[in-house]
């Protein structure tokens, strides 16, 4: 039996070989996509020697007869994919030929994380940042780069502090929990913290996915509730020789204070002599005061008095100092980056290193950072693997109290300083004291140093191995590391060294925090494909751990000479007082899930996607431990159907659909909130417990539905392309503090309460507007509406916060909760308020707060991009945009309040014009009467920014320097150029609600020079 | 093909449902590193007392020792204490309102307080008493417990409670013994919280047995304690009683002993105290003068520094040299150390407690040789007035607990207006004058919780 079989083959293979000998050479050959390397049926071969056509069969192969000694030109095209020639020599046929897909916005490869596939195949919602976009940014955290690309994604920067992180939010915010905002980050696979991503080089990058709805984010579970960023890093391409690249900027930063309307020292004296407040010079030295203070009693001036005064006033008003030109400079900014790329068929890799350095524009803060990028790709057989290293040291420089309303923040210095404090002696050496803001400051940059260092590794692999063509075992193992060292030094012997409590020495305080993130998942991914259809299958189990660590010191008595290391610190008796703290701690939480994912394409027409995982997370109690999450998606590519098959104008035409369910855990700040707590408390140097935490027994996880309805078209060729996304989210068991009655011990409960809906529209349109031999103008645009309201907060019908804040149901989240200002009376220059029923009242009572205008998440949001093109120069700027942000302007508040309290500070012009007599219409009352925070002070935050602006000269004829340089850029940039804006302040961006002399953000030019060896 | 596919696909599926399913709910049950389950506390007497030195630890009477100094007539306000960093300046001028961050600190760290009581309270049976000296051990800490109780309870109803002048239904603030943390109390008529505050004093005075243990609440501080509630209460004899029964075991600190005391941190006349050290952020002398920022909070006024005669002690101790309106009765141990503990009770105040509980009753003569034997212990002198009345009591309370939080509470439980004189306002234009009744003299309940619990609202 086997002995006939065998003979027939034999047979056979022996006529096959005399038929092809026979006749001319006739192989099948596979057309296939690059990608995925599934055949691609249909696809039109034209074959421009003979000038004949032909199709590919249903299992993606054609025929082709050549002659031996024939060379013969293919055209192959295929709808979404590019165009390619082939010229083919007789002797040598191809056995297979890949077709890239059409690199566009709406096409191309959309990499998800788990799994990538053509966009055309996509159920979900993505947006995606390509890296030419990026890697030529000067951004010193990385989320700033992303602000204004991807419609739906709003970065807010809270500090221009180089290297602080924004607040990134996709589609609006779902959580009330600030930290629970944070949408997650995966790189090449692996997940990563919002802080790795800052820090992380723009040059590096190949390109940024933003997944925003259920069937893109649910895959990722309990993490993705909030969206996930998936970002791709530079790989080197099979068979390339070396190619080294090396890039620089150099440039600067400098603070906008183009709202600036500070008194200058005349100014200042005018309004202390309107104030009449004998503590002021203004007033004390004044012509038009007739008393002079003895020990406390008005004595009236004599003759000698007043030629005296007049003599000071002048000697006063030779101190005329701009504060912004001594407390603001212009930082330098200067990055470096080597990259080389090489790859073999069977190995490919690119390596880069990067330098950045830059100067904050408040001269105790900077950025220094080093990177190192790896990724090595080896395939061999059936084995694949994928090697990820990224290391990234950081030194930085913090300022004083950032995001604090303090005398201390140098940024509210600047405000708060007297035009004529004069901050040095005869000597020349700064004279820092009590109320001197200005010249504290500068002793502040002197004697007080705030550094972090900053270790951070991520380290990550993505093994493959197909046990058939079909058929690949997966696993993706990773760790993201980092270690900061704070040191926190105050000088001895100095202003600030002996204002420290503990011994009046100055201070060494040191805090080192360990953060390692560790995942693996193992499982299969299985993609089969017969006439028409295309299965994709994945099945994972994956595990994320999180571990924290942290402890640190605080020591005193420092030796002046070596205050920069601990050894300075003298050690601690009662007596001295220098006895030093030492704290610590650790937490650690764990995530473990199973992941199913199915793809179901049907030709290129049809595409349903599902997704199934279960999370279970040690963060909440175990009664609600595991949840299951899903989504469902189905994509419908309208251009294949009959009716727009041959529609010359309709390039693209597709629709996604998709509903499913994500979850948050992550409800309390504390990893172990849900239970009843004590922690150590000292009494007396005893050993104590306190109870932390109340416990919530009840607690749960916060779910997300979304449902997602997108439409991509593409006009003319898909030289205009638009896509629309509308989307519904409703966040339900939604995280609140439940406020108690502190007499219960506690002020509020973390509780699963209270439902919250986001609903929005995000729209997307760009397109070649000209296209002319040379010269190419692009526009794009694109914006999100995103309308939130809170359809529920369990019993609450609203929980007023912190911060002048309230939550109500039917309205949206945020809204400003504040006593109404109504203006001076113009007969006795009192301020006045509405109460609650709208009455003008003269009392201040904060019992008539009620809920005022807008809230501080913006309803609009959206970018412009546009870039021009002539020959070898290349133009291209972004603009971004938001609307409907209010935000408490507390820097607003201190410069218009005359009142005993804040009248030692620096004022606005404006408050020359208070009022002073009946009759006197102004906006500013009289002085004393005191001020409290209003609605008055809440102000319009919306802005239109040229956030970036780029022209680049690319080189290409070199002449002779050609054999060694294959291309040169020069290049100049801007970014963050120009701010329209009504906000009064340096600039309208933040992350909350509320100004609080944040670090400005600097508008940074910077000139550039990239070479490609 | 396909059936390899298959049996291989399912064989992982099945292999990886084994190994992660079954072994997950152990990975999940992770114990938190830097706290203990609050059942820890009930495992043992040592670990319930370290509970109950839990409560003392942010435990800050401090912020009854600023507010009834500073709302009264003891302070002047300094003119560095203005601007973002102002401390308590809005209650000084009476320009605060209900959602002042002070009057909402203290109100939370003192319910906050009471609730670690409370806790420990409801579950002290659970804790293993085996000896008899666990049981004699466990009865100690429920009288401590009980006797704190009492006195935070005391020190919300001094603030926030109606004053006990008030003629009418008087209400004050809840008295709680619940850890029901969905509780909402409301206002309580000032005689229930009187019975529900004496219960727990007496609790009190059957379990507690140590004394002159200054740094805990003793048998002597409960006896203190006593004396003041019914001073306030106006039930006199009982405050005699009471008073006598310190008086009967201290003695008045001589001039070297009173100057030790401020100065040095010593004990006499102290009947308790809360100790403090440098993990203390809030400390009596951090009440006057900001040593982060360097500036002065508050000066004492003019009208008291005026009231002492040139030898009295006190003007000395109380007030510094170079500048002789600084605060310095709470200098701590050398100007270094920064570092003196909170006086809670101590002997010279009983004394005045007696001598005005005398005067209530009749008892004249006893009351003036009360305040003799205190008046001679700090001026070295006899007191001149033959007569004692109500007002000369209140001046010599005024003198002796200066910057201790007795003033303002002293003039509210009488009923008396707050007066101050020109030169000790912070403002030309600020009030001079408050009387009994009027709107900012009863500090309100903050906002925060008539917010969030609409039963105490007004």
């Amino acid at each position: 039996m086997r002995k006939t079989k065998r003979l027939l083959i034999t047979l056979l293979f022996c006529f096959s070989l005399l038929s092809a000998q026979a006749h001319d050479k006739k192989t099948p050959i596979l057309v296939r996509d690059a990608e995925t390397l599934l055949p691609l049926p249909g696809v039109t071969i034209e074959n421009i020697s003979k000038k004949e056509y032909s199709f590919t069969l249903e299992d993606g192969s054609f025929d082709l007869q050549v002659e031996e000694k024939e060379t013969i030109q293919l055209r192959l095209s295929y709808l979404g994919y590019q165009e390619q020639f082939i010229t083919i020599e007789g002797t040598t046929l191809p056995e297979t030929i890949d077709l890239h897909i059409e690199e566009n916005v709406l096409d191309g490869i959309v990499i998800t994380g788990y799994t990538k596939q053509s966009k055309g195949r996509t159920t979900g919602a993505v947006g995606k940042i390509e890296a030419k976009a990026l890697n030529q940014l000067q951004v010193s955290s990385m989320d700033q780069s992303l602000q204004g690309q991807v419609p739906g994604l709003y970065v807010a920067s809270p500090s221009g502090q180089p290297g602080t992180p924004g607040r990134v939010t996709i589609r609006g915010i779902g959580s009330l929990q600030d930290e629970n905002t944070n949408p997650l980050y995966i790189l090449n696979g692996m997940p990563i913290s919002p802080e790795t991503f800052t820090s992380l080089p723009p040059e590096d990058f190949e390109d940024i996915t933003v997944l925003k709805d259920a069937a893109a984010t649910a895959p990722y579970g309990s993490r993705g509730a909030n969206g996930v960023i998936v970002i791709t890093s530079k790989k080197g391409m099979a068979n390339t020789p070396l190619q080294v690249t090396y890039q620089t900027q150099y440039g600067f930063a400098q603070a906008n204070n183009s709202k600036w309307d500070m008194m200058n020292t005349n100014q200042r004296l005018e309004f202390e002599e309107l104030l009449q407040d004998p503590d002021l010079p203004g007033w004390a030295y004044s012509q038009k005061n007739p008393y002079k203070m003895v020990n406390g009693v008005a004595v009236a001036k004599t003759d000698e008095d007043y030629i005296n005064d007049t003599q000071r006033l002048n000697q006063i008003r030779q101190t005329n100092i701009d504060w912004r030109k001594k407390i603001l400079r212009k930082g330098i900014i200067q990055s470096h980056a080597l990259s080389l790329t090489s790859g073999t068929e069977k190995t490919q890799h690119y390596t880069s290193f990067n330098y950045y350095k830059q100067e904050g524009v408040l001269y105790n803060s900077g950025l220094e950072r080093f990177t190192i990028n790896s990724n090595i790709h080896h395939q061999s057989k059936r084995f694949k693997a994928d090697f990820f290293i990224n290391l990234a040291q950081s030194n930085s420089k913090e300022s004083e109290s950032d995001f604090d309303v303090s005398e201390t923040n140098p940024v509210a210095s600047l405000y708060f300083a007297l035009p004529y404090e004069n901050p040095y002696d005869e000597n020349g050496q700064l004279q820092p004291g009590t109320n001197r803001f200005g010249t504290n400051a500068l002793a502040m940059y002197q004697d007080v140093n705030r550094k972090t260092i900053g270790l951070k590794g991520v380290l990550s692999g993505n093994f493959s191995y197909a046990l058939t063509d079909e058929l690949k075992l997966t696993s993706t193992l990773g760790v993201d590391y980092s270690k900061y060292s704070n040191t926190h030094i105050i000088k001895p012997d100095t202003y600030f060294g002996e204002l420290v409590e503990e011994g009046g020495q100055g201070m060494y305080s040191q805090g080192d925090q360990n953060k390692i993130n560790t995942m693996s998942n193992f499982g299969f991914n299985y993609r089969t494909q017969w006439d028409k259809h295309e299965i994709e299958a994945i099945g994972l189990v994956e595990m994320n751990r999180y571990k924290y660590d942290y402890h640190g010191f605080t020591g005193f008595g420092l030796i002046n000479g070596l205050d920069q290391t601990p050894s300075g610190i003298t050690p601690g008796t009662p007596e001295n007082d220098f006895i030093p703290k030492v704290e610590g701690g650790a937490s650690e939480n764990l995530l473990v899930s199973q992941i199913a994912l199915l793809r179901y394409s049907y030709e290129n027409k049809y595409t349903l996607s599902g997704s199934l995982r279960r999370d279970g997370s040690s963060r909440v109690p175990s009664a609600n431990r595991y949840k299951y999450f899903y989504a469902l998606g189905g994509n419908w590519n309208m251009k294949y159907e009959d009716f727009l098959m041959d529609n010359e104008v309709i390039s693209t035409a597709r629709m996604r659909i998709s509903y499913g369910l994500t979850g948050n855990a992550n409800g309390f700040a504390s990893d172990f909130g849900y239970r009843r707590l004590y922690g150590p408390g000292q009494y007396n140097g005893q050993t104590g417990l306190v109870p932390t935490t109340p416990g919530n027994a009840n607690y749960n996880w916060e779910m997300n539905r979304i449902f997602d309805l997108g439409l991509e078209v593409g006009l003319f060729k898909n030289r205009l392309i638009a896509e629309v996304d509308f989307y519904n989210r409703i966040t339900s068991d939604l995280f609140i503090d439940r406020t108690l009655s502190m007499t219960s011990g506690f002020e509020s409960l973390p509780s699963n309460l209270g439902k919250i809906r986001n609903r929005g529209i995000e729209f997307k349109i760009a397109g070649d507007l000209i296209r002319q031999g040379d010269f190419t103008w692009n526009m794009g645009l694109n914006f999100a509406f995103n309308k939130n309201k809170i359809l529920s907060l369990g019993e609450e019908d609203d929980i007023v916060t912190e911060d002048y804040s309230i939550h109500q149901v039917g309205k949206s989240l945020g809204h400003f909760y504040m006593v109404r200002w109504a203006g001076v009376n113009t007969q006795t220059g009192a301020p006045q308020y509405l109460d609650k029923e709208g009455n003008i009242t003269d009392v201040y009572d904060p019992e008539n707060a009620v809920l005022v205008k807008g809230s501080f998440d913006p309803a609009w949001k959206g970018g412009i991009t546009t870039s021009i093109r002539y020959k070898n120069v290349e133009v291209s700027a972004l603009f971004s945009f938001i609307k409907g942000m209010y935000r408490l302007n507390t820097g607003e508040f201190y410069r218009t309040s005359a009142d005993p309290n804040y009248r030692l500070y620096n004022q606005s012009t404006s408050m020359l014009d208070m009022w002073q007599k009946p009759g006197d219409e102004s906006s500013n009352p009289h002085p004393s009467y005191t001020r409290y925070l209003t609605d008055r002070e809440l102000q319009r935050a919306d802005y239109l920014k040229l956030r970036n602006l780029n022209v680049n000269y690319k080189f290409t004829d070199l002449g002779r320097a050609g054999k060694f340089i294959k291309e040169v850029n020069v290049f100049a940039q801007g970014s963050n150029l120009i701010t329209w804006t009504k906000w009064k302040g340096q600039d309208p961006e933040d992350d909350n609600n509320w100004y609080q002399y944040e670090y400005p953000l600097p508008r940074t030019i910077t000139a550039g020079l990239k070479v490609i060896f | 093909m396909h059936t390899t596919t298959y049996t291989l696909k399912n064989s992982v599926l099945l292999l990886l449902a084994l190994v992660f399913l079954t072994s997950c709910d152990r990975m999940l049950d992770i114990d938190p590193k830097e706290n203990v389950d609050s059942d820890q506390i009930y495992k043992s007497v040592r670990y319930f007392e370290y509970g109950v030195v839990g409560v003392y630890n942010n435990l800050h009477l401090e912020y009854s020792t600023l507010l009834g100094s500073i709302m009264a007539d003891e302070c002047k306000l300094s003119s560095e204490n203005t601007g973002v960093d102002g401390y308590a300046v809005h209650l000084n001028r009476w320009t605060y309102s209900s959602d002042d961050e002070l009057l909402h600190e203290t109100w939370k760290d003192y319910y906050h307080t009471l609730y670690k009581i409370n806790t420990l309270l409801e579950n002290k049976d659970r804790v293993p008493q085996e000896s008899a000296e666990d049981q004699a051990a466990m009865a100690l800490l429920e009288g401590e417990l009980k006797g704190l109780r009492a006195m935070i309870h005391f020190e919300l109803h001094r603030i926030f409670g109606d004053s006990d002048a008030k003629t009418g239904q008087a209400l004050t603030i809840p008295y709680v013994t619940s850890t029901d943390l969905f509780q909402k109390p409301g206002k309580t008529p000032i005689t229930d919280f009187y019975t529900l505050l004496w219960k727990d004093l007496q609790a009190a005075e059957e379990h507690l047995t140590n004394t002159h243990a200054p740094t805990r609440f003793s048998l002597d501080a409960t006896y203190a304690l006593a004396a003041r509630v019914a001073l306030y209460q106006k039930e006199y004899p009982r405050a005699i009683t009471y008073a006598t029964k310190v008086m009967s075991q201290y003695a008045l600190a001589t001039k070297e002993q009173y100057t030790a005391l401020w100065r040095a941190n010593q004990t006499a006349e102290v009947i308790f105290k809360l100790a403090r050290n440098n993990d203390d952020d809030l400390r009596p002398n951090t009440l006057w003068y900001n040593f982060n920022t360097g500036k002065s909070l508050f000066y004492g006024a003019t009208k008291l520094i005026r009231s002492y005669k040139e030898e009295d002690v006190r003007l000395s101790l109380f007030f510094g040299e170079k500048q002789t309106n600084q605060i310095a009765k709470y200098a701590g141990e050398g100007n270094e150390n920064r570092i003196s503990d909170l006086l809670v009770f101590r002997l010279a105040e009983v004394y005045l407690i007696r001598a005005e509980a005398y005067l209530k009753t009749g008892a004249h003569n006893q009351a003036l040789a009360d305040i003799q034997a205190l008046v001679q212990a700090r001026t070295e002198a006899d007191y001149e007035p033959t007569t004692l009345d109500e007002d000369q009591l209140l001046t010599e309370r005024f003198k002796e607990l200066a910057f201790e939080g007795h003033r303002y509470f002293d003039l509210k439980r009488l009923g008396k207006p707050l007066e101050r004189q020109p030169e000790d306002l912070a403002a030309p234009t600020d009030l001079s004058q408050l009387f009994f009744g009027q709107p900012l003299y009863q500090l309100p309940i903050p906002l925060k919780e008539v917010q969030s619990n609409p039963n105490l609202g007004n």
